[in-house]
């Protein structure tokens, strides 16, 4: 029979590998999150630039005489968006990477643990991998070109 | 043989006790309910029983530990937290065993520094020595330390951070 002493030490070391699997947890989550900002980041500059057309339509272009330098104003506003999705779509796949690595080392961490069951960071850090896996299908077959 | 039918119930969900029957480790499972569980055989008619509680700031190897997390959750920003509190159980009883099947539940309350720390539910005879939650001191301070530097570092870091974009831009 081990020794208390030994016993302990290991459930701290145990402790220790579980925290990890969190970290590794959020690191995943945060790295999918990123994955989607390219797409969502060209989606803001189409927001940006259907918003400027709209008030142009709108004021019957009067808009240009109140603001002289309207569609520069609006030109850089969505060129800026444009340089963060583009920043975001050149690292796809090394977001995406970091989210399923990172989700495999928490799922094999967490399931390590035989005292305590993550279910709810097992079920997150599954959907994180699923999700990952398909969002590289779908850039791979032409979305990020 | 004589067998006892452990349940620990009512802890505080950051609360991973440590059991132990005549100085030895009892290792206990958390059910879906959230309480833990164990069985444990023995030849003895009286047993004693001791439950602390597992604070990872008061391992032996803590320092270690707390660096490595801090290090791979990029300077603790992915980091859970410790507990702050830094409640510990201080519990000791002595438990008679009567019958061949012996049932014992341990019922927590929530943690506070006054006040008792569990009430037990058995048929068995027992015999409370310790019962209360204390603060420990020494997770306590560790916890402290390791928000100051956090905030150290942070600090250091923001500074760094300022410099490069400004050399970057000037």
């Amino acid at each position: 029979m081990p020794s208390p002493t030994y016993q302990l030490s290991k459930n701290d070391f145990f402790n220790f590998l579980i925290r990890l699997g969190k970290i590794f947890s959020n690191i995943s989550i945060l790295s999918l999150i990123l994955c989607f900002c390219g797409v969502i980041s060209f989606a803001a500059t189409a927001f940006i630039l259907l918003i400027g057309l709209t008030i142009i339509l709108l004021s019957i272009g009067t808009i240009f005489i109140v603001v002289p330098n309207y569609f520069e104003i609006i030109m850089s506003a969505s060129q800026i968006s444009a340089k963060i999705s583009a920043f975001f779509l050149e690292n796809f796949y090394i977001f995406v990477s970091v989210a399923i690595v990172g989700s495999i080392l928490s799922l094999v961490l967490l399931l390590l643990d035989k005292r305590t069951k993550h279910t709810a960071r097992i079920v997150v850090s599954s959907i994180v991998i699923a999700v990952a896996i398909i969002t590289i299908i779908v850039f791979a077959l032409g979305v990020g070109k | 043989m004589k067998s006892v039918n452990f349940r620990l119930v009512g802890l505080d969900s950051k609360i991973i006790p440590n059991v132990f029957v005549d100085g030895q480790v009892v290792n206990c499972k958390k059910n879906e309910f959230g309480s833990y569980e164990a069985v444990i055989q023995t030849e003895k008619d009286e047993i004693e029983v001791a439950i602390s509680r597992e604070l990872e700031l008061k391992s032996k190897l803590w320092w270690l530990y707390a660096l490595v997390s801090f290090i791979v959750s990029v300077f603790g920003l992915f980091n859970p937290s410790y507990d702050r509190k830094c409640f510990s159980i201080d519990c000791l009883f002595k438990l008679k065993l009567s019958e061949e099947n012996n049932i014992l539940k341990i019922k927590f309350n929530n943690p506070s520094s006054s006040g008792k720390a569990f009430t037990i539910e058995s048929g068995c005879c027992h015999e409370e020595i310790k019962n209360e939650y204390i603060i420990d001191k020494v997770a306590k301070r560790r916890w402290t330390a390791l928000l100051i530097i956090k905030i150290l570092v942070w600090i250091g870091l923001a500074i760094l951070i300022g410099w490069i974009i400004a050399k970057q831009i000037g």
